[in-house]
């Protein structure tokens, strides 16, 4: 990974980096991803991904809507909390 | 109050207290003060605890005390102070994660499992220390300081569960929770001298736990002996309706009688490879002796897979944590950096905010997610996961349990692996594994080093097996006959 990409993906994850971290990081993800192309030893072929743990099944339950306490005080606890809002600069110009 | 000379009995066990508070012939409140007095006089030493509010736990202790002369003496932990991550949310009190995007941030709700302990009249000591976010095998990685080993303050205490680990080693409180994603249960507790399980995926509400890997987190126990774990986990465990990976009905405990007699030890030829610190290899070996002495069988195994565990888990962990740390972005949580429009706020909050590690993994796992290396890496890895559960499941059918070291070496100096990110994934090279496979595993101390450093070996069971680790687990500490009592004072200061 070069630094150009670097910024790339630290641009595609929100990350304001500075001009060292790209550097560090650049050459730290280059070791890390070259040790994790270990990977490519074992043979997949027809494997199908496990995303979760083998026996996990979603359970069901009514679709009936239930008080939370918590709910106001999770607003208020925003840096931008207005009332029962929370203020964000503008997303659309 | 002054701490005392000589650490009263009940101090050895949390079922000891529970028990002496419910009798009447202990006081919560005496307790409480106990080890706060014991956090006040060490815990500067060892940075085990990110926050303590003494005038907090006092009140608990005296609402604890208040009912039993009510006469109501319910609740399996009766006036027992436990120490809890701090990435488990605790109504009224900080919960942080170790990281500045979250300084200050209090949450409105209890996790399941602290609203728990406090139904069972526990007490929440405090929040401890752990790598920002559950990230790292060390606690070097906190955004507020390392917390070190109270066996030896130079060496790191392990992680990410590091100050939990620490605080119940150094004797600063009974019992602590933990979180395990790939090892940070087992890996503090081996390297502190404590038992840790890392649950069967599901078998503890994670409602409450602030998500790091979602496929792989669990909530886990951390105490001196199997009997408190064991203790603890009856209390945290059993299914809640708020976590939709929870598994149905109630935890299920040890079973009473011989654990030994006839048991199929697995005993994989990969985990001793290489690598392996003759001290642990030895400590491992008086175990699978004496367990053979108790009439267990050891069944030679093999995991071939082992060696492509760590590249799995961190492809998955690092894919799964850029995605469930989106929603740091100063918007809901923690402090906001203005920066003009709404992305720049996004980048200034979160490039001030998070540490250099998590940094490392968000960008990581959105390099595997992102488009042209999504099917290389990430679904690889998942591909990998796979095998290496079929691999598991094959090796339960020709054995009960699988016993190995928990970790490749005792706890390491402080400094040493941290500017290496690959030596310190290394370090979950034992512990990696059981979480890919949603597996239930439990480190519990089996020796220690020349030096006086604790030595963990693992036991690691097919999903559901939680009791019957336990189980296995006491009746091997039983003979291993180990002091376990926690330490009167750190060493090495």
């Amino acid at each position: 990974m070069d630094v150009r990409e670097a910024q790339k993906i630290a641009a595609l994850a929100r990350l304001d980096l500075a001009e060292t971290e790209l550097h560090r990081f650049a050459t730290q993800l280059t070791a890390i991803l070259g040790y994790f192309q270990k990977l490519a030893e074992v043979k997949t072929d027809g494997v199908p991904p496990a995303s979760h743990p083998r026996d996990l099944r979603g359970p069901l339950r009514p679709d009936v809507a239930e008080p939370f306490a918590a709910a106001p005080g999770l607003v208020q606890r925003s840096a931008g909390a207005d009332g029962d809002f929370i203020r964000v600069p503008r997303v659309l110009e | 109050m002054a701490p005392t000379s000589t650490p009263p009995p009940w101090s050895r066990s949390a079922r000891a207290i529970a028990a002496a508070v419910r009798d009447g012939s202990l006081r919560a409140r005496a307790v409480a003060d106990y080890y706060l007095a014991r956090v006040e006089r060490h815990d500067p030493a060892v940075h085990a605890f990110l926050h303590v509010d003494p005038a907090a736990v006092r009140a608990e202790a005296d609402a604890v005390d208040a009912r039993i002369a009510s006469g109501d003496k319910s609740g399996a932990l009766l006036g027992v102070p436990v120490a809890v991550k701090d990435n488990l949310c605790t109504l009224g009190q900080p919960t942080t994660c170790a990281s500045k995007i979250l300084a200050g941030y209090v949450p409105p709700y209890d996790a399941t499992v602290v609203a728990r302990l406090r139904a069972a009249g526990a007490i929440v000591l405090g929040k401890t220390n752990l790598d920002e976010f559950a990230m790292g095998a060390s606690t070097e990685n906190s955004g507020f300081g390392p917390s070190r080993n109270p066996h030896d303050l130079k060496r790191v205490p392990g992680g990410s569960s590091g100050g939990s680990a620490a605080a119940v080693a150094a004797g600063l409180a009974p019992l602590a929770l933990g979180s395990d994603t790939g090892g940070s249960v087992r890996q503090p507790a081996a390297l502190c001298g404590l038992v840790g399980l890392r649950p069967t995926y599901g078998a503890v509400s994670r409602y409450g736990l602030v998500a790091f890997a979602s496929s792989l987190d669990q909530v886990g126990p951390l105490a001196l002996n199997v009997d408190d774990c064991t203790l603890l986990m009856e209390v945290i465990g059993g299914h809640d309706e708020r976590d939709s990976t929870s598994r149905p009905g109630p935890f299920r405990g040890p079973a009473a009688g011989d654990a030994l007699t006839g048991l199929r030890i697995g005993i994989p030829a990969e985990y001793h490879a290489d690598g392996l610190d003759p001290e642990v290899r030895a400590a491992v070996a008086r175990v699978e002796q004496l367990a053979v002495a108790a009439g267990a069988r050891l069944v030679p195994v093999s995991l071939p897979l082992t060696q492509y565990a760590i590249p799995t888990y961190y492809l998955v962990v690092t894919s799964e944590a850029s995605s469930n740390l989106a929603r740091l972005d100063g918007v809901r949580y923690g402090p906001r950096r203005e920066a003009g429009d709404l992305n720049h706020m996004y980048g200034a909050t979160r490039g001030s905010g998070f540490g250099d590690e998590v940094k490392r993994r968000i960008m990581l796992g959105t390099y595997a997610l992102s488009a042209g290396y999504f099917d290389a890496y990430y679904k690889k890895a998942l591909q990998v996961r796979q095998c290496i559960g079929r691999e598991f499941a094959q090796a339960f059918g020709q054995c009960d349990v699988l016993l190995g070291p928990t970790t490749p070496t005792p706890a390491f100096p402080l400094g040493e692996k941290s500017s290496d990110p690959v030596q310190m994934y290394l370090c979950d090279v034992f512990t990696a594994p059981a979480p890919l496979a949603g597996l239930p595993a439990l480190s519990f101390p089996c020796g220690s080093s020349r030096g006086g450093l604790p030595i963990g070996a693992q036991l690691q069971g097919p999903t559901g097996a939680d009791g019957r680790l336990l189980a296995i687990a006491r009746a091997l500490e039983q003979r291993l006959a180990l002091d376990l009592s926690p330490l009167e004072a750190p060493r090495g200061a």
